[in-house]
């Protein structure tokens, strides 16, 4: 490593979308580590796609090479369509988590959507790359992208405990790459647990998220008309997210024991909001990132009903505004967090939920204590100078075995 | 020009999509619009279509009025061993402009050297990864020298990995097994609007 050490490396985030519009943990961080590194003097190129949305997957955004905050961007068109019979049928099997064959696997990655002339650019030009970064695990970019240039390849996969993980591709994609970036303790165990055969270059590098200079919550409680105290679910309104299960969750609140909290929702996707709750739930839709940071500062607490995390980006943001967050116990990585922290509490239904909900309006001094130990935990941890760090070590480790 | 080319592009395929993806890039780097259409629903292709049985002759008949040229990679999987699919095919063929075959190895069955002749009457070019296999071709009459570019192998290769193995094994869809999924599709998409209504 100390050969390596202070050597300026060649990069490239392999990444299925960037742009200021596109929401996604795994497309944050990868955007954010590459202009952390940029920082740093590396050579940082994203390779991308056109496409904003990852449920059209249409090109949005112009193909070829840019600069944007130091790093270059290459972006190239998504393709989809083909046999989308075969692959809509292909899909309800994974979904229903069926065993496909490996076959069935790929033709169903390749599906959705691909990216022809980035493969070949991969092909053609992994040689030019200390390290090729692919995230998120699911994604073509990553599948097919890791067996183009296996040894340069490092995977952070952002894996969740479902059925998608446990493909027989995923495994080889997993087991054939040369390193992985893991953002969580637990996002390691899983996959050791669930996937033999891993490359021995493992790190659990952690992601960050930017220091906000200020907060408003005042100026965003009368921007938004918000008159009542509140807690707050910012993300995706998936099923995958556990949006049905919040929602389900605090009708029960509600009926059970009414602390006076609304829920304020904010993020992507269609919310669904039943009429029995409509008064109680307000969607402010998808906030100016400039916005957002003020909302966890405005809110009582932060609900993550999401299973479904391998870091929680929002569990950090709610911690820098000083926030405490709830979480689902069935998220392990979050309950993970909750613990080493101490900056929250997690509950196993609505029942549980009514209950810290009622401790937290009842004692705000314990609420404000829980949100002082969340941000003092992201300071230590997960800021983009230690995580940019951490990373930049690992990279050194990685290309000192391959020179 | 606007160019298709037809066959199966890698992951799977082996040197012969490799060089198939290689002159994409080529072809697209000289200026030209390429669109690469690969039966095989694994393949990092533009676009894929089914092109079993009477499908190849039918799709070169509709993209003839959509491209300016046609560069068509010979696979073993293609339907040129019964005459009537061959016949279509053909009649198809003449439809192009500007025809190029990609041949990859010599074929050695008496049908497919049929299928070489009259395809050689059909055809611009011919492409072929290596000399043994344009003597291979010269030899069997069905190509003159001047029609035949020899490319050298690809020089595109990924590393082989279990990943690579598991992306580019077989072939997918087989026929039996797509027909099945679009059967099954169908009738559930009946059943569902019935349910609608």
């Amino acid at each position: 490593v100390s050969e390596t050490a202070g050597r300026k490396l060649r990069l490239g985030f392999v990444t299925p979308r960037y742009g200021e519009e596109v929401v996604g943990g795994s497309e944050s961080v990868m955007a954010e580590a590459a202009r952390a590194l940029a920082l740093k003097g590396h050579g940082v190129e994203i390779l991308t796609t056109c496409a904003r949305s990852h449920v059209s997957w249409d090109n949005e955004y112009p193909a070829g090479t840019f600069v944007d905050e130091g790093v270059l961007i290459r972006r190239f068109p998504a393709v989809t369509g083909g046999a989308r019979l075969v692959v809509a049928h292909l899909e309800r099997r994974v979904q229903r988590g069926e065993q496909l064959e490996p076959l069935e696997e790929v033709a169903w990655v390749n599906g959705r959507f691909r990216v022809p002339k980035l493969y070949i650019h991969l092909l053609r030009e992994a040689a030019f790359y200390d390290a090729l970064i692919f995230s998120p695990y699911l994604f073509w970019t990553t599948v097919y992208g890791t067996s183009a240039a296996p040894t340069k390849a490092i995977v952070m996969p952002c894996l969740h405990d479902e059925s998608y993980a446990r493909l027989a591709v995923i495994a080889a994609t997993l087991g054939s790459a040369s390193g992985l970036w893991f953002l969580s303790e637990p996002e390691q165990a899983l996959a050791r647990q669930i996937i033999p055969g891993l490359p021995e270059h493992q790190d659990v590098v952690g992601a960050a998220v930017e220091v906000p200079d200020s907060y408003d919550p005042d100026g965003f409680r009368a921007r938004h008309k918000l008159t009542k105290p509140f807690v707050l679910y910012a993300g995706r309104r998936e099923e995958g997210k556990g949006w049905g299960t919040l929602l389900n969750d605090f009708g029960t609140v509600l009926r059970t024991d009414d602390p006076g909290l609304d829920l304020v929702t904010v993020g992507s996707g269609v919310p669904r909001i039943p009429p029995e709750l409509a008064g109680r739930v307000h969607d402010l839709g998808f906030l100016d990132p400039e916005d957002l940071p003020s909302a966890f500062a405005a809110a009582s607490a932060l609900i993550q009903p999401s299973a479904n995390e391998s870091f929680s980006r929002t569990t950090m943001e709610a911690f820098l505004a000083r926030t405490p967050v709830i979480a689902t116990v069935a998220g392990e990585v979050v309950a993970w967090h909750l613990r080493r922290s101490g900056g929250g509490e997690t509950y196993v239904d609505g029942h549980e939920l009514s209950v810290q909900l009622r401790h937290l309006v009842d004692d705000w001094a314990a609420a404000a204590a829980l949100g002082e130990r969340g941000r003092a935990y992201v300071l230590e941890h997960y800021t983009w100078d230690r995580v940019a760090s951490a990373m930049e070590e690992s990279l050194f480790a990685f290309t000192s075995t391959r020179r | 020009m606007k160019i298709l080319l037809i066959g199966t592009a890698p992951p799977p395929g082996g040197q012969g999509a490799l060089a198939l993806a290689q002159r994409a890039e080529e072809l697209a780097e000289a200026g030209h619009e390429v669109v690469t259409l690969s039966p095989d629903l694994r393949s990092a292709s533009d676009r894929q279509a089914r092109l079993e049985g009477v499908l190849l002759g039918l799709s070169l008949s509709y993209y003839a009025r959509r491209f300016d040229a046609l560069e068509l990679r010979l696979e073993s999987e293609l339907p040129l061993t019964r005459a009537h699919e061959r016949l279509l095919v053909l009649r198809a063929l003449r439809r192009w402009r500007e025809v190029t075959l990609r041949i990859d190895e010599p074929l050695s069955s008496q049908v497919s050297a049929r299928a070489l002749i009259d395809l050689g009457a059909a055809v611009t070019a011919v492409r072929v990864p290596s000399t043994a296999v344009a003597d291979a071709l010269i030899a069997r009459g069905a190509f003159d020298a001047g029609r035949i570019v020899v490319e050298g192998p690809p020089p595109l290769a990924p590393p082989q990995s279990l990943l690579s193995a598991v992306l580019a094994a077989g072939r997918y869809p087989p026929a039996r097994r797509a027909l099945f999924v679009l059967a099954y599709e169908r009738i559930r998409h009946r059943i569902a609007l019935a349910v609608k209504r």
